[in-house]
């Protein structure tokens, strides 16, 4: 292979299970930077998203073949698995560490305005868009479940709703993104 | 659980919004139901979308990466690895405890019998090795075509070396006459001061069938014994091998 970096992410998954290391650090580059993004977005440390991108490369370092290239891209699997490590990260901490999330979490919701800001300016055109299509509860219901690893429930005692309400709005907001992205072409996080 | 009740949860499952049981009751559901899969994949390329952004990891967190490639998984004494499939059966996690203590007791079955097994079976280390080295060179000249007419031998049998992970490590053709070759290897490579031993289980006995480097390409055996070994088992061993495996287990097979 004359130049890695002309090599499709598929194609560097097939390397990494013969073991190159050569492909892995690829892949790294690549992605590394977005698995600790949202590792960092959502744990709000950066030690806690380090260890979770670790957890990420080295888990696919050990076990390429759970990459189904017919499920989706490799970024998406990638933010994928850091996203749910971040979560149970979150969900495994002590009691005191979990206050200072809470209070940081709580500081952020009530500056929500700017917080919006400062994180809009990251995303993509095509995602604001599909975000900001959606109604603002349903935006909230998911941001609160996916950037502060709510669950639902959870979800809906800080909102005061139902839980079936947050149900919903989460599954009619999601959906509602899905087909504002595919009409803007946006398949999966890859093509971003 | 039933369709519509684990369709209905697919979108906080996409977000890791349910509490653990209920997200592996309807993970086990999405197993078998294709139009679940498909829906979760799509949910879960919008919550990737959405979590999409760009920080500079901090500096040297690929090193630390780097440097954990080739670390044992797990905690255990012999942690990574089972001897899957040495008495035909076919292990996986819950079952790593009884399974290490089963290495344990096989580890003291070879301490007490490593010698009189040797004998028996007239195959020392030094014997076995040099064997191994003699054949190599020849396989070396053959290039591949002894592997490719070994597979094309009537009897031969393939033997699937596997992690204790259920990952394919390995494969192994064996010939009736007793001559086997390493058909394909994924193993990594060692450092200089270790190499990687293959053994044969004979009535439940590891026997040094000899060493293969610290980067096994080709390889060629002769499997002396009677009867054959039921099973295959590669170790890593300090260079120039062991009379008896180590702790560092790395894939077995059933022959």
């Amino acid at each position: 292979m004359s130049d890695i970096s002309e090599v499709s992410d598929a194609q560097l998954v097939t390397m990494i299970a013969r073991y190159s290391e050569v492909a892995l650090a690829e892949t790294y580059r690549r992605h590394g930077g977005a698995v600790y993004g949202l590792a960092s977005r959502v744990l709000n440390n950066s030690s806690e998203a380090e260890d979770v991108t670790q957890e990420v490369f080295l888990r696919l370092w050990n076990q390429p073949d759970r990459f189904d290239p017919s499920r989706g891209n490799l970024r998406s699997y990638l933010l994928t698995q850091s996203h749910a490590r971040a979560v149970d990260t979150i969900r495994s901490l002590n009691a005191s560490r979990r206050r200072e999330i809470g209070d940081a979490q709580k500081t952020a919701r009530a500056s929500y305005d700017l917080q919006h800001q400062a994180w809009d300016y990251m995303l993509s055109d095509e995602i604001l868009r599909a975000l900001r299509s959606l109604p603002a509860e349903e935006r909230r219901a998911i941001e609160l479940a996916y950037f502060e690893g709510h669950t639902y429930m959870k979800v809906a005692e800080i909102l005061d709703e139902p839980e079936g309400t947050i149900k919903s709005r989460i599954r009619n907001g999601m959906r509602r993104m899905r087909s504002e992205l595919t009409r803007g072409g946006i398949q999966g996080a890859e093509q971003l | 659980m039933t369709h519509d009740e684990a369709f209905e949860l697919l979108a906080p499952l996409a977000l890791d919004a349910l509490d653990a049981d209920v997200q592996a009751a309807v993970e086990e559901h999405v197993l078998t139901c294709p139009r679940c899969r498909a829906e979760l994949d799509g949910l879960r390329d919008v919550a990737s979308a959405m979590g999409t952004t760009y920080e500079s990891p901090p500096d040297g967190l690929w090193e630390k990466i780097s440097a954990r490639l080739y670390e044992r998984e797990g905690s255990d004494v012999v942690p990574q690895l089972v001897f899957a499939g040495v008495d035909g059966s076919s292990e996986s996690g819950p079952r790593r405890s009884a399974l290490t203590r089963r290495v344990r007791a096989l580890a003291i079955t070879v301490s007490l019998a490593a010698a009189a097994a040797i004998i028996a079976l007239g195959l020392s280390l030094s014997s076995a090795n040099s064997q191994v080295n003699q054949l190599q060179n020849a396989l070396s000249e053959n290039g591949q075509s002894a592997v490719l007419t070994a597979l094309s031998t009537p009897g031969h049998r393939v033997v699937t070396m596997k992690s204790a992970g259920d990952r394919q490590l390995a494969k192994f053709v064996l010939l009736p006459d007793g001559r086997g070759y390493l058909v394909s290897s994924k193993l990594p490579t060692l450092p200089s001061k270790e190499t990687y031993q293959l053994w044969g289980f004979v009535n439940g006995t590891p026997i040094s069938i000899g060493v293969m480097g610290s980067s096994p390409k080709q390889v060629a055996f002769t499997l002396a014994s009677s009867p054959s070994p039921s099973a295959l088992a590669v170790t890593i061993e300090p260079a120039g091998g062991s009379l008896r495996p180590a702790s560092s287990l790395v894939a077995s097979g059933t022959v």
